[in-house]
């Protein structure tokens, strides 16, 4: 993108952005002036004008005590809470007209949320949107975790509903201006002393609380102390992949399951170990789940009269348990996934945690490794262990979740992540690039001569041109002001191309390393 | 015939010299001056006062607060050719003004400010991110400098004496600024 084309969305925003009051303007400043003429003719009525106003006064003083009652009472007597949960937890108390008395974070992530914002006295609609942008810019509501649930709890039912679906339209519409989708949860709170006293006991919101107590009615598999320590996406998820409907609770979008490996990698990885080739298997359920602590996926499938049953660790890929059920005979084995036992072997009773390694201090047996959760971040950042540098990470108990917190540089960029040490899920993810956007003097364009010799394998300009040219279908010779830059976005290496030809205005993203066409941009001038 | 008039003078004079002249029209006792002010000037104020304040309502208060206190000081403009800046040295103090009086005013989010544009059939989501990124994500140095730079049109040399900054130290925020722009609104595009 050149300067000038920025300039021009600036201006446009910024003008466009500009309130229509051209007239209330003109006349405040010109009356103004009329005004300064007229006043020098007041003084000679001033004694008639002090009776009156003394009256005036006192007639307004009773009407600002009656009024102050009126409005004391509407904005300052709590009426209603609104909870939020993502992973952090907050609740926001507010009046009957709305506005904010006081907001409370529940966790420790909620507390890093609400940061030294003050809401006091401030509209629900505002503080939301604050609350939301915090989360967004601090990595908890992102790709991989985009659910957020929102609960209200006041005495008026109607009132309740109403506010819970603006509040969850406001925050879904929020959401879909981010590069992700969001998927919003919302419901109004059935206070009974059940889910008091169980929120109380397990020291989270009312919202999570009543999301858990229906995904328990609605499905015998789980017990409520189960599901605690899940966040609001692995909840969501695990509702929506069991076809669950939820009593109270209403959604909107789709909970994210980037973190975990995928349905289809779930089913090869079943396949393969089963023996079988993944299109002759007949595939009758692929659901994800929670077990023991451990986000899987339930695969079954059947091939030649045989029934194939596995849990596969989402995460990691490890196999926890399989059974193979042949006509007449059935075999259970709980699995060490790095053994592969073809499938007709049976009695092979091997039984073992799939995801861990034995190790050092960690308490429970369904904890990963420091080293897994290592693993973790660095695949899902794209880096090889051998290139990372500063690496940092900790073990840390967090309102009854145990996770890691890793931190390291890679290729000028600083990651953060934040694995749950039972499931292995991503709960954050940051990056940054390393010291800032600040590189002093020089315009953006990166020279590229100095990346090559340290990263042999980019492609080279000529190259991304060419893939450009191709991809737009036109000649080099046709071409005209055409610019070339070394880029680098989040970690990815990519020339951005930009070209005019007849008409048209092309702009391309080309990765510098595998060449693929990250993004093409064509727009005519009409 | 006052209109035909003016889009006489604005096609002859530069906007510059259109200025002057309207300004010393309002010396004169023409109110309709204001108005032709007004609108060469107008989204300039407000976006300065904006990148300063960060807060819509108190930029629109300014906006109001500036073309009072143009006509109130028209009589004490001297021509030097800068009328411009001097409109944008008086939508500066009446900012800081502002914010020497309340300053807790600064949580309110930039959803706030972003949020003025839902009234604006043309306002499309770029320009939403825009003008996010832009409250958002620069430096208020920074922020003021694009400001002043794209949308009123001052040279890098202006803003640095309007400023009371190096030269180079402006060069470096504003060519730092747009690099953040540029990966941020690339971004948003993907």
């Amino acid at each position: 993108m050149k300067n000038k084309d920025i300039n021009a969305r600036i201006k446009r925003a910024f003008t466009l952005a500009v309130p229509d009051v051209k007239d209330a303007v003109i006349k405040n400043a010109t009356g103004q002036k009329g005004q300064a003429i007229i006043m020098t003719n007041v003084t000679k009525k001033r004694s008639v004008i002090k009776s009156i106003t003394a009256f005036g006064v006192a007639a307004a003083i009773f009407v600002f005590a009656v009024l102050g009652g009126i409005f004391y009472s509407n904005n300052y007597t709590a009426a209603t809470v609104v909870s939020l949960d993502v992973n952090p937890s907050i609740e926001i108390e507010i009046s009957k007209n709305e506005r904010v008395l006081d907001v409370k974070a529940k966790n420790a992530d909620g507390e890093l949320i609400i940061g030294d914002m003050n809401f006091n006295g401030a509209d629900i609609d505002v503080v939301i949107n604050a609350l939301v942008g915090s989360m967004l810019r601090n990595g908890y509501l992102n790709d991989l975790a985009n659910s957020i649930l929102i609960s209200v709890d006041g005495k008026n039912t109607e009132r309740s509903s109403a506010l819970q679906a603006e509040l969850a339209e406001k925050i879904n519409s929020m959401l879909s201006t981010e590069a992700f989708n969001g998927a919003v949860m919302s419901q109004t709170i059935d206070k009974t002393e059940k889910l008091t006293s169980l929120a109380e006991e397990f020291d989270i919101t009312l919202g999570k609380a009543q999301l858990i107590s229906d995904i328990v009615t609605a499905n015998d598999l789980y017990t409520f102390a189960d599901l605690v320590s899940l966040s609001i996406n692995e909840l969501n998820l695990i509702s929506t992949s069991a076809g669950t409907t939820l009593e109270h609770v209403e959604s909107k979008g789709e909970a994210s399951d980037k973190s975990y490996l995928g349905e289809d990698v779930a089913k090869q990885i079943a396949a393969e170990h089963a023996n079988v080739t993944l299109d002759d298997a007949a595939f009758e359920k692929v659901e994800l789940d929670f077990d023991d602590g451990v986000m899987v996926y339930d695969v079954e499938f059947r091939h030649d009269g045989v029934e194939y049953e596995y849990e596969i660790n989402a995460v990691t890929g490890a196999i926890v348990e399989f059974d193979v059920d042949k006509d007449g005979g059935s075999s259970n084995n709980t699995n060490n996934g790095s053994d592969k036992a073809p499938a007709d072997t049976d009695t092979n009773t091997n039984s073992n945690n799939g995801t861990n390694a034995p190790s050092n201090g960690q308490n429970t047996t369904t904890e990963i490794t420091e080293d897994r959760a290592k693993e973790i971040a660095f695949t899902h950042a794209g880096v090889k262990a051998d290139d990372v540098k500063g690496l940092k990470a900790e073990r840390e108990r967090d309102d009854g979740v145990v996770k890691y917190e890793i931190e390291f540089y890679a290729d000028g960029i600083e990651y953060d992540y934040e694995i749950n040490a039972v499931t292995g899920t991503i709960i954050k993810c940051e990056r940054e690039r390393e010291g800032g956007a600040a590189t002093g003097n020089s315009s953006s364009a990166q020279p590229d001569s100095p990346s090559d010799t340290t990263s042999p394998t980019l492609i080279g300009k000529e190259k991304a041109k060419e893939i450009a040219l191709e991809h737009a279908g036109v000649s080099a010779d046709d071409i005209r002001d055409y610019s070339c830059e070394l880029d680098s976005d989040d970690g990815v290496l990519a020339y951005e191309i930009e070209f005019e030809s007849a008409n048209v205005d092309y702009e391309y993203d080309i990765n510098a390393i595998t060449g693929d066409i990250i993004k093409s941009e064509r727009d005519t001038d009409d | 015939m006052f209109l035909y008039l003016t889009s006489v003078i604005e096609a002859i004079l530069t906007d510059s010299e259109a200025l002057e002249k309207y300004i010393s029209d309002i010396v004169g006792g023409d109110t309709d001056a204001l108005g032709r002010i007004y609108d060469m000037t107008y989204a300039s104020v407000f976006a300065y006062a904006l990148s300063i304040l960060k807060n819509r309502h108190d930029a629109e208060d300014v906006l109001h607060e500036c073309y009072i206190s143009i006509m109130n000081s028209a009589e004490s403009y001297k021509p030097e050719k800068k009328p411009m800046a001097w409109i944008m040295t008086i939508t500066r103090n009446l900012c800081y003004m502002k914010l020497r009086r309340h300053k807790t005013n600064s949580f309110i989010p930039i959803e706030d400010a972003v949020n003025v544009l839902d009234d604006k059939e043309e306002a499309t989501l770029e320009d939403r991110i825009v003008l996010r990124e832009c409250l958002a994500s620069l430096s208020d140095e920074e922020r003021e400098i694009v400001i002043l730079h794209a949308v009123s049109g001052f040279r890098h040399r202006e803003i640095a004496e309007m400023l009371d900054l190096a030269l180079p130290t402006v060069l470096s925020k504003y060519s730092r600024a747009i690099h953040k722009l540029k990966k941020l609104l690339t971004k948003g595009e993907r």
